[in-house]
């Protein structure tokens, strides 16, 4: 690989780049999902490609190739070089990387169990024992289960000296049952919506999360919604559960904290970011226990990594610290706008054909001191929402509204009834300024969400959020129409 | 680009290779270039090439899939052993639909050489018009410019084989001042098709006509949709129209066949023929794709087949399968509503009093039954007052059932354009003037 990545770097130099870096990326990956009895998808993808960054008249270009061999990564690196002088001709100022050390490195996510060699006939067995408990009640339309599997392994050479060799691993699954009659359709998942539950572990992930304990339970409370009723509307005192306080920090802390979008470069698609500079240090981003960290080191996070893209050491600082905006999440190219010395290690790219940019880290609500059935009785009304359904949120971050797959109804300290369709929205700091309590650490899980998409070529990440369940006062909920 | 005889050369080497009793190969050959800019200035610039090969296999109930980058013939054959152990494994409860043999396909023209041939100092120069007018008024544009050039071959051990050639070019541009936006968008096969300066221009004076907006209450308006903010309400219309959904009971159309759902005005056709539309002759099964009404003039009248959900229903497939195993079914991928008459500039003045909607950002699905959607308005909302367009005013969010909505359509324009979803897919849509449509909220800006 050395001799390959210096073609790279090599070619790079003589056409005159100022830095040059190469990603080389084997990928492996597994997906099956049964539906129904029988196979819904399943899917095993091997690829290795390359990707070349360069700097050159003060501006970026990016190409790359599936052909890893000396002759193609020549061509290519000539090719970046092009576009990036054309590029050049539009900017305003050069590129200006902050600093970072250079590193020879390997790194590795820990795992006990690989899960590609687990048998395909064990996984297939596992959904089809879920499939049957889910779809013994007649009432369930559709009951499916995925499992999903991803190994990258990544060489990333610059011409600063830094070399890193870097495997990854994730692992993923869940279920989920939707109950229907008449057009009505209800859905009840897991352990999370959307696929599963997700984390850089292997196969033990799968043992740990104990699908068939959980299936029963899932199938009714999918039939129980298709004759709860609709959530109701008004102001109310609200908790959520990790997983939706999982999407919650996403959108609402994670993406606004991106420095790349503050700065304008998401502007075309997913907006811009009310978290603008002067803020930083001073603003009231949500109440005095609300504390908000980003973490590419917390074991199994989806976007724990030993480097980022940008040979950058992974790090843990805080994004809210006390209810304060305190810091952002960056790359090298944008660190120094908001006065960073040094990037957070927040440069990734969705494999070797796409260029690395910033993408959201781990980034986790730390826990308070709440149990939460304390948290229940102490609740005079509100509503416990669970399980992400759908979301939304605008341009700058502040505006947004979540749907549940369920809520039960808070009355008097006592969880009650079950609403269906379950909605709530509201303005970002206004929502977080609104906590006034947080579980405790025994009730706090990172969460996983596989599919974060961002950018121009759109590309995926994953990362992880840790939250436990949280209670919101005064928060306007059962917005369907 | 792979010819169609290099596709076949490369499919029928892979067929070879397999031992299943059926096998099915689909190859995607793609070229893609996108310059990226922001802040008046180019931030990424990047190309990219590859080919992607990916292969079925069924061996009784079992069903394989497995697919590589990686062409040569040590990664082809793991490829083709991995799909057949996923198919022995498989001890599924349901018959496959076997593949289907040679078909005949309509020719569509999708490759045109001046999209091929377009060149990043080509893009660049596009960006740098935008730019320059930009810097001179002190304001910031963003967006990008894109050519895709691509080959699908599909072939299968019963002699099927298919290959399209296709080309795209994709111009976005959004103009910021310090408080406004305006936005603006053309996608076609033929990069020649697109006139950047135009949509530059739109997206520049949206924005300067946007400047200062006053704040405005939630509530039901009149609004008029640009066609831009038409597509969403199909992107979440469509998986309803598969035969699959329908069959689950997850579909919204369940127990609305061929009863009156929206607005006598509206005809929805899923037409991958059309010029202006971007679509295969072929699905992913290798089954010619039909031209289908979905809904005649209110009515839901068709859905969508693949091999499978066609074989349940004991019909034939309509040519809209996605690349099996898949839980979707069929679907369709090549939306467009019929145009009618009108033109945005009527629309505004026969409104007394409502908003003019440039587009929607991040929509989803609130409740299914009625798809409820949610969403913001984005780049441009303007209040209209006694047919002529006032004021610009602060974002606000929508909650609105789809249904509801294309119930109330009073004109429809007779122009349509290509407009892309948020999430993705794209559709040809006319602009509306919608008579009722509920905000449920507003934002800061």
């Amino acid at each position: 690989m050395r001799q390959l990545t210096a073609t790279a770097l090599d070619t790079a130099k003589i056409l005159g780049a100022s830095y040059a870096d190469i990603r080389i990326i084997e990928t492996r990956a597994q997906d099956i999902n049964v539906k129904n009895g029988s196979i819904g998808g399943i899917g095993d993808h091997y690829d290795m490609g390359f990707g070349v960054r360069v700097i050159a008249d003060g501006a970026w270009g990016f190409a790359s190739s599936n052909n890893v061999a000396k002759k193609e990564i020549e061509d290519v690196t000539t090719q970046a070089v092009r576009i990036a002088k054309a590029s050049a001709r539009l900017k305003t100022a050069d590129v200006r990387l902050a600093p970072e050390p250079v590193y020879v490195d390997r790194w590795q996510t820990p795992y006990v169990i690989d899960p590609f060699k687990v048998s395909i006939e064990d996984k297939l067995a596992l959904l089809y024992r879920i499939d049957k408990i889910l779809r013994k009640d007649k009432r369930i339309g559709v009951a499916s289960g995925s499992l999903s599997f991803l190994a990258e392994h990544q060489w990333l050479a610059t011409s600063e000296g830094t070399f890193i060799d870097q495997k990854l691993l994730r692992s993923g699954g869940g279920y989920s049952a939707t109950a229907v009659k008449d057009g009505e359709a209800q859905i009840r998942s897991y352990p999370a919506s959307f696929r599963g539950q997700y984390a850089t572990m292997g196969w033990e992930l799968i043992n740990s999360l104990k699908f068939e304990d959980h299936a029963e339970r899932v199938r009714d409370e999918a039939v129980a919604l298709l004759t709860a009723p609709q959530c109701p509307s008004g102001k109310t005192d609200l908790i959520l559960n990790g997983h939706q306080l999982a999407l919650q920090i996403h959108e609402s802390v994670g993406h606004p904290s991106e420095l790349d979008r503050v700065i304008g470069m998401e502007a075309n698609y997913a907006g811009t970011s009310f978290a603008t500079l002067e803020k930083l240090g001073k603003f009231k981003y949500g109440s005095e226990i609300v504390n908000l960290v980003a973490d590419g080191t917390v074991p199994t996070g989806l976007a724990t990594i030993g480097y980022d893209d940008d040979g950058v050491r992974a790090q843990r600082w805080h994004i809210v610290k006390n209810g304060i905006f305190s810091g952002y999440q960056t790359n090298r190219e944008v660190a120094h706008v908001c006065g960073d010395e040094r990037s957070r290690g927040c440069c990734r790219a969705d494999g070797w054909s796409n260029i690395p940019m910033v993408r959201n880290n781990n980034l986790s609500l730390m826990p308070g001191d709440w149990k939460f059935e304390d948290l229940i009785a102490d609740t005079k009304r509100g509503i416990y929402m669970l399980t992400n359904k759908s979301w939304s949120i605008d341009q700058m971050r502040l505006n947004f509204q979540f749907g549940t797959e369920i809520a039960y109804e808070i009355k008097n300290g006592k969880l009650g009834r079950i609403f269906k369709n379950p909605t709530y929205q509201g303005i970002t700091p206004e929502f977080w300024g609104s906590c006034d309590a947080i579980c405790n650490e025994d009730y706090w899980m990172l969460w996983g969400v596989p599919s974060c998409g961002k950018g121009q070529p759109g590309q995926m990440a994953e990362m992880s959020h840790g939250a436990a369940p949280a209670r919101f006062r005064n928060v306007t909920v059962g917005i369907v129409k | 680009m792979l010819t169609r005889q290099q596709a076949k050369k490369i499919c029928d080497k892979i067929l070879k290779y397999s031992r299943a009793a059926q096998t099915e190969v689909t190859l995607h050959d793609s070229d893609s270039a996108l310059t990226r800019f922001a802040k008046n200035t180019i931030i990424q610039n990047v190309a990219s090439k590859g080919i992607s090969l990916s292969v079925r296999v069924i061996i009784g109930k079992g069903a394989g899939r497995a697919s590589t980058d990686c062409i040569d013939d040590a990664s082809i054959k793991t490829m083709v052993e991995r799909a057949i152990a996923q198919a022995k494994a498989e001890r599924g409860a349901v018959q496959i639909p076997p593949m289907a043999g040679p078909q005949k396909y309509r020719a569509i023209e999708s490759f045109i050489d001046a999209t091929a041939a377009h060149t990043p100092e080509a893009k660049a120069d596009a960006v740098s018009y935008i730019a320059r007018k930009c810097r001179e008024a002190n304001i910031e544009c963003a967006g990008t410019y894109s050519t895709d050039i691509s080959a699908i071959a599909l072939a299968n051990s019963k002699g099927m084989f298919a290959y399209q050639p296709s080309t795209r070019a994709e111009f976005g541009v959004t103009v910021l001042t310090e408080d406004s936006a305006g936005w603006a968008e053309g996608a076609h096969k033929d990069c020649t098709k697109i006139d950047t300066r135009r949509l530059s221009d739109i997206a520049y004076d949206k924005a300067i006509k946007g400047r200062n907006p006053q704040p405005i209450s939630a509530g039901e308006y009149a609004v008029v949709l640009e066609p831009a903010a038409v597509t969403d309400f199909l992107m979440y219309m469509a998986r309803g129209f598969s035969a699959q959904a329908m069959q689950d009971g997850t579909s919204f159309l369940v127990g609305r066949m061929g009863k009156k759902l929206l607005g006598e005005n509206i005809t929805i056709v899923d037409d991958a023929y059309d010029a202006d539309n971007t679509g295969m002759p072929f699905d992913f099964e290798g089954m010619p794709r039909q031209s289908l009404v979905l809904v005649e003039k209110g009515v839901p009248a068709h859905l969508v087949y693949d091999l499978k959900s066609a074989k349940k229903d004991k019909v034939k497939t309509t040519g809209h399968g996605l690349p099996q195993p898949n839980t979707a079914g069929g679907m369709p991928l090549n939306m467009l509503v019929e145009p009618g008459d009108s033109s945005l500039e009527e629309m505004i003045k026969s409104t007394k009093r409502g908003l003019l909607v440039t587009h929607f950002h991040y929509t989803n699905l609130a409740e299914r039954r009625e798809v409820v959607l949610t969403g913001m308005t984005r780049d441009g909302l303007f209040l209209i007052e006694n047919g002529e367009v006032t004021k610009p005013v602060k974002n606000m969010r929508f909650t609105e059932s789809t249904l509801r909505a294309l119930s109330n359509v009073e004109l429809i324009s007779k122009d349509r354009i290509y407009a892309q979803a948020f999430f993705g897919g794209g559709f040809l849509v006319p602009a509306m003037k919608i008579t009722k449509f509920n905000f449920s909220s507003e934002t800061k800006f």
